[in-house]
Order: C-alpha cells, then structure tokens, then sequence
C-alpha cells in the first residue's frame, strides 16, 4: 500500500473519476450522486450489499451497461480526463483500453490461445510470432504459463475453474488495457484459486489499474487500497456511503452505516 | 377405518398398474409397427432385386421402368432428389442463417416473436400448397426471364427451400440463443462489434446445432413428395440441370402407387427399392443429426 503513499493523488493519477454520476435503467434509478475517484496503479474495491449497484457501477465504465438494457445517465464519468458518457468517445475504442473480468470464468469456444489473442485478432493483429509472443507473455503474467505450455491449442474448457478465470485475466491482459475492472472474480472459485487470483492482482497493479467489485470484507482488506461503500437509502436507490483508503474505512469509518456494514460483515 | 384406506391404496396401484402396462403396451406397438414395416420394405425390396442386381440399381443411369425393354438404374432418380435438395438448401441456409442472427441478436422481443410466429405459420402450410404455387405461379414468372420447361426442378427446388426455411431458422436461432450472454458479453468488452462477436464467439459455439438443423432440413427435402410431384414433373433425368423437368425417388414412389401399376410387377416391386434406399439415406441423416447434437451438448 505503499504505492499509495508516494503517489500525489493529483488529477494526473485518477484514470477514472465519477462525478455526480447516476444511473438509471428502465426508469428505475440504481444511484444517484456518486463521486469518487480512481487512482492510477492502485486496486479500488466497490463494496456494498446485494442490488447496491455495484454490477451496474462497474458496467457504465466500458459502457457494456449499454448493450443489453435501456440505460439513462447522469453527471459525468471521466476516462483519462474524458467523459466517456458525453463526449462522444467510442465504445468500441474505450473497450479496448479497459478489460474486463467476470464473476463466473467465460472462455470462448476455442484453444487457450485462440482465447488469450481474441482481441489482439479482433484489432487486426495477424502477424503469428507477435501474436504468440503476447499470448506467452500474458499467460506468465497471470502464472498460466507453466501450467498449459504444452497445450495452448487445446479447448480452453479443459482446464479447471480457477485456470479458465485465470485465462480470462490474460485474455483482458493481452491487449494493454489501462484499466482492468473485475466483477467478483472469485465468487465461483475454492479458496485456493480465489488466493492465487488475489495475490495476482496485487503484482498486476503495478502495470495497469484495477478496480473490483467484491461481496468478500476480508478480501477487500487484504488486496484493495481504496473502498467506495455503496448503500440504497428507503427508495432502494443508492448512494456512496463513503469513500477512502482502505485501512481509513475500515478501521476508522466516518459514516455509522460504514460501521454497522463492516461489524455485521465481519462479525 | 384402517380396512378402508388399504382397500384405497390397493385400488390406487391397481390403477397404477393399468397406467403403467397401457404405457409399456403403446411404446411396445410402437415398436412393432416399426419393425414391421421395415420388414415389408425389405422383402418387397428382395423381389425386386431377384430381378434386377444390385449393381444395375445402384449404377444404372437410366431409369425406364415401364419401357417395352425396362431398365432400372435409379441413379436419375437419386440425382432428381439429389438436386432439387441441393437448390433448397443453398436458398433455405444463408436466409435461414441470416434470420437466425438478426433475431437472435439484434432485434427487439417483440418483433422477433411475430416473425416466429410467421416462421410456424411458414411451416404449417401443405406441402400440396407449395407445389401449386410453383407451378402456377412461380414457372410462369421464371419463363418470362429464362426458357425454363413447365416441369423444373428449379421451381420445385425455390418452394422447397421456403418450405424448409423455418427449420433452419427456428432450430438456428434456438442454437444462438443458448449461447450463454456472459459470452458475448467478454466479446464486446475486448471491443468487438455485435457482428464480430456473432461470427467469432456466437456461431462456433453453435455451429454443430446449425448443422443438426442443417440435417434436419436436409432429410425433410429429401422426403418430401408433393412439391416435386407437382412442380418437377415424372420425367427421370439424369442431369443437374434445374431447368428441366425431373422425377425424384419420392415423386416416382407417388407416380407408381397412384398409378394402375399391377399388383406383383416388377414396377410395383421397383417402389419398394427406391423406398429402401430412401429409408437408407434418410435413416443415416436423421441418426447423423443425432450424433451432432449429443457432441453440441458437450
Ligand atoms: N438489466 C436490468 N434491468 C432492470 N434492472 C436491473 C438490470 N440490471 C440491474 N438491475 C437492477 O439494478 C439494481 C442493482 O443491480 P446490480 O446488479 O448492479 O447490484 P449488485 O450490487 O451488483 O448486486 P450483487 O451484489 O447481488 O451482484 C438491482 O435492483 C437490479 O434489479
Ligand atoms: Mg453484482
């Protein structure tokens, strides 16, 4: 958590930052009002009880909110210092530079190769010897390497739970992103596996920013520097109950909610 | 009391009972039904080739059963139901494919409901219907364009098509639709489009349930009987060339049971074989089909 410290949080170092923003889908409003940033090189952690929004939250950033429902939003959400939500920014662009990573392991169809160079294909990449170089290197990022040289154009399917959702990592790994969001990645998978993707996220940072929607206290206490703690209020739409870095939140909470939240999680 | 509700529980499996051994009865008739007539259909079939041989059937070209010298090769009849399938099926599979995608994937609940409905009602329409339209209707439009004869395969073929479109098209866009949304959703995260995400992540992962509907549609044409009875013409031609009357293996069985054929020629027993070798080729297709679907499911 050091990285924090020597980081001056100036505006250089918030790669995504929520101003007033607000979501509503169908015409049913999610939150309202929520402002927080997200500083570079750091693991941000969005916590919250069930239907807080946190998915929603999360799936504005890439706009893949979007695609399947009929969404309204308010205030702003900067990308790199622009408002993905009304400067017109192209999805299809901003996606690239942001991974994604979901509660259950979704390998396509395919070898763990075909998997890990999806979007490198999608870009345009033909060239073979590159695209086997960022295969490799992607998959020794997430420690994979090892465990599936010997088969990278067997059926991603072959492999267990905690290695496809360690290949869907390197899948969003290889094409660069700056930014990784996680949407409870290891919900699915035994405490092993959750311990290996924990630790790895905590190397990953150092290149790229990360930010995990996660139901786990102790795992947010352990990987996460900053908290955002959502909570919906009587009308069930939420609100940011509190924002800070992690051992703050957790040890010395402004808000009572906060407080409750966290003794009736951890205790 | 206690004497009561034992007599109740008796009758409950007496009933019980009937239940099951009326079930076990109509599932062994079924049975039997089946291999009976796959029994007449091989005896009948041995009539006829203790006539003619089996490699005379199988490689003849010509298919003159009524002729003062007969000969039976049945290949014109198979290259009849070889083609008009052919034709329907290059119709029936990029369309069918093509509504399969936009349903499943771009278009709104609503409208993909009434097409389906649309897509049954398509379905539900006599094949009798199909062969009168392509007569009366779609040979006379074909000959203001091209010379084409007033029997053709090729009219017979573009009905058959539309006839088999909602089995490709249904069973499709079903296939799509179990492609898990956590899927497509990855894909569009990496940033692809909706129509790179159809053609990368969608249709592998469903490619052998477009293939089981391919079969399906497929053995569905080869069977079919009154669009190519009505449209193609009896003429046995062994030709690919659409734009002449043919006689497939199921219009030649309708010509000859229609027909004042006599009971025990070797016309009559010639239907019999051409049945045979039809029941072959759809068997093999349907059991095909089968086994794509177990492997889909996996
Ligand atoms: N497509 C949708 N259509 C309508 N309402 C939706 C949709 N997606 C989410 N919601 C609603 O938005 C609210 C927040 O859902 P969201 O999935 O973001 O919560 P969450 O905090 O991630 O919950 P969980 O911890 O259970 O995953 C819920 O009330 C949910 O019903
Ligand atoms: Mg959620």
């Amino acid at each position: 958590m050091n990285v924090v410290e020597f980081k001056k949080p100036d505006s250089e170092n918030k790669v995504v930052e929520f101003v007033g923003f607000g979501v509503s889908i169908s015409g049913k409003q999610i939150f309202e009002g929520v402002s927080f940033p997200v500083y570079k090189n750091c693991i941000t952690a969005i916590m919250g009880p069930s239907g807080s929004g946190k998915t929603t939250l999360l799936r504005s950033i890439n706009r893949l909110l979007d695609e399947f429902c009929d969404v309204k939003y308010s205030g702003k959400l900067l990308f790199e210092g622009r408002d993905v939500i009304n400067d017109g920014v192209d999805k299809t662009i901003l996606r690239a530079r942001i991974g994604m990573v979901f509660q259950r392991p979704n390998p396509f169809p395919g070898s763990i190769f075909d998997n890990v160079v999806y979007g490198l294909r999608l870009h345009g990449v033909r060239d073979k010897k590159l695209l086997e170089e960022v295969c490799i290197e992607s998959l020794k990022k997430v420690g994979l390497y090892r465990e599936v040289k010997n088969r990278l154009h067997r059926p991603a399917y072959d492999l267990s739970g905690g290695q496809q959702q360690r290949l869907c990592i390197a899948r969003s790994l290889a094409v660069n992103p700056h930014v990784v969001l996680l949407d409870e990645p290891t919900s699915s998978l035994d405490p092993t596996s959750s311990a290996v993707i924990e630790e790895l996220l905590t190397h990953l940072k150092k290149e790229c920013t990360i930010i995990i929607v996660t139901h786990n206290l102790q795992q947010a206490g352990r990987i996460s520097d900053y908290v955002a703690f959502l909570y919906p209020n009587e009308d069930l739409v939420s609100h940011l109950i509190e924002f800070g870095q992690t051992r703050e939140v957790f040890f010395n909470p402004k808000e009572s909610l906060t407080e409750s939240y966290i003794a009736g999680k951890s205790g | 009391m206690m004497a009561r509700l034992l007599d109740r529980k008796k009758i409950a499996s007496l009933k019980e009972r009937a239940i099951v051994s009326i079930l076990a009865a109509s599932s062994f008739l079924s049975i039997i039904v089946t291999v009976a007539l796959t029994l007449i259909l091989f005896t009948e079939a041995i009539i006829f080739f203790e006539k003619v041989s089996l490699k005379e059937f199988l490689t003849g070209t010509k298919w003159a059963p009524l002729f003062y010298d007969p000969s039976f090769g049945v290949l014109p009849l198979v290259a009849g139901t070889f083609l008009t399938t052919m034709i329907a099926i290059v119709i029936a599979l990029p369309l069918g494919l093509i509504i399969a995608i936009y349903l499943s994937e771009y278009s709104n609940k609503k409208f993909r409901h009434y097409v389906k409905i649309f897509l049954e009602f398509l379905y539900s329409i006599p094949t009798i219907v199909y062969g009168y339209l392509a007569l009366v209707v779609f040979t006379p439009f074909l000959k203001k364009y091209i010379p084409v004869e007033i029997f053709n395969a090729f009219s017979a073929s573009v009905m058959m098509g539309v006839m088999i479109l909602p089995i490709i098209a249904s069973l499709s866009e079903e296939a799509f639709s179990s492609v898990p949304k956590d899927l497509r959703e990855a894909s569009l995260a990496l940033g692809a489009t909706r129509l790179d995400t159809v053609l990368k992540v969608v249709l592998p992962y469903s490619v052998s349930g477009v293939l089981a509907s391919v079969i399906l549609a497929v053995s569905r044409a080869i069977g079919e009987t009154m669009i190519v009875a009505v449209a193609a013409g009896s003429t046995p031609n062994f030709t690919l060339n659409p734009f002449v009357s043919v006689q497939t293996m199921t219009a030649y069985i309708a010509q000859v049971s229609m027909g004042d054929t006599p009971f025990g020629s070797i016309e009559y027993a010639s239907i019999y074989a051409v049945g045979f070798l039809l029941f072959v080729i759809t068997f093999t297709l349907n059991y095909l089909s089968r086994v794509v679907f177990r492997w889909q499911k996996k």
